[in-house]
């Protein structure tokens, strides 16, 4: 009998493999926890899983001589490892938990014999690999055009459309490695984003109060990728056999 | 002994408090690192409500909340050369 239902699944991905796809992985699914902080892996190591989010954010780092910072991020949408999915196996950048939780791992050979196996489950993943792509653009935007304020706007929606909460625990410290600057710069941006009542920052603490109001700042740097991955959930993966 | 010093901004009647802080091996090594923050800062850090960065103060407190050092960003700027952030 199955371990693993996939009707009681969060993920997205899994939630829209076909059943067929999904009972090719299944039995290989193996739960783990995901704990603050934690790597998953560092850049130059050879991804020997795939990690199928259920719960919680892991965020891309990149590792430069002047700091880290975040290049992408992945909640129950995705999964970690994607260069596996494109047959490649060492991981360009690190991989760290920025919101605890939960979720599946699975054996890259499992991964790359089931997508061999089947064309609707490459697909699936592939369109998966696009709209993160599209985010990591995005991403690129924002830092090259939008004032920092923008990017904390666009960072807080991302990290609230992932989570269950509207109270993230973030220090001041960790969002400047994850928008690659200088923490005052960002306890700057924090203040003018609460007196503009977008959010109520506490020691370590932010809620999100008004997320037309940050979408409004964010501008164009938040919206696209996010409706680029809304479309591909609409393909009638499920069931489509 | 480490010691956490608290890098609160100043702009004319802005007040930004900082209450994380930055923990610092040496507290000889404040004034170095407040310098070299406030240049990265104007390097590269580009903010809608920071107009110019020279209009902003570091106003740093220990952990006892006593002022250790107040350094005008235009006095860590002097002598810096290359490029200030676009506005």
């Amino acid at each position: 009998m199955a371990q693993h239902q996939q009707s009681s699944i969060r993920n997205r991905l899994l939630a829209a493999m076909s059943p067929e796809d999904f009972a090719s992985l299944e039995p290989h699914l193996e739960r783990v926890k995901l704990e603050m902080r934690e790597f998953l892996h560092r850049a130059g190591d050879t991804i020997t899983h795939v990690t199928f989010i259920e719960e919680g954010i892991v965020s891309e780092v990149a590792e430069t001589d002047e700091g880290r910072f975040e290049v992408g991020m992945n909640g129950f949408e995705g999964l970690v490892g994607i260069s596996a999915l494109l047959g490649v196996e060492t991981a360009p950048h690190s991989s760290m938990v920025q919101a605890s939780g939960r979720g599946f791992v699975l054996p890259v050979e499992q991964m790359q014999a089931a997508m061999d196996g089947s064309r609707t489950l490459r697909m699936l993943l592939l369109r998966f690999v696009h709209a993160y792509i599209v985010q990591v653009s995005q991403t690129a935007h924002a830092n090259a055009g939008y004032s920092l304020e923008a990017r904390l706007a666009r960072w807080v929606l991302m990290t609230h459309d992932r989570m269950e909460v509207d109270e993230l625990s973030l220090t001041h410290e960790f969002l400047s490695i994850m928008l690659g600057t200088r923490r005052s710069g960002v306890t700057i941006a924090v203040q003018t984003l609460e007196g503009n009542g977008m959010i109520r920052a506490t020691r370590g603490r932010i809620t999100v109060l008004d997320r037309e109001k940050l979408k409004e700042l964010a501008g164009d740097a938040y919206g696209l990728a996010e409706k680029v991955y809304s479309n591909i959930l609409q393909f009638p993966q499920k069931g489509d056999a | 002994m480490a010691r956490r010093f608290f890098m609160n901004m100043r702009s004319r009647s802005r007040f930004v408090p900082d209450q994380e802080g930055d923990e610092l091996q040496d507290g000889q090594m404040l004034r170095e690192h407040a310098i070299a923050t406030a240049r990265d800062l104007i390097r590269h850090t580009r903010l809608a409500s920071v107009r110019d960065w020279l209009d902003w103060t570091y106003e740093i407190t220990d952990d006892t909340g006593h002022t250790v050092l107040v350094l005008p960003f235009e006095e860590a700027a002097e002598g810096m050369g290359g490029r200030r952030a676009e506005r």
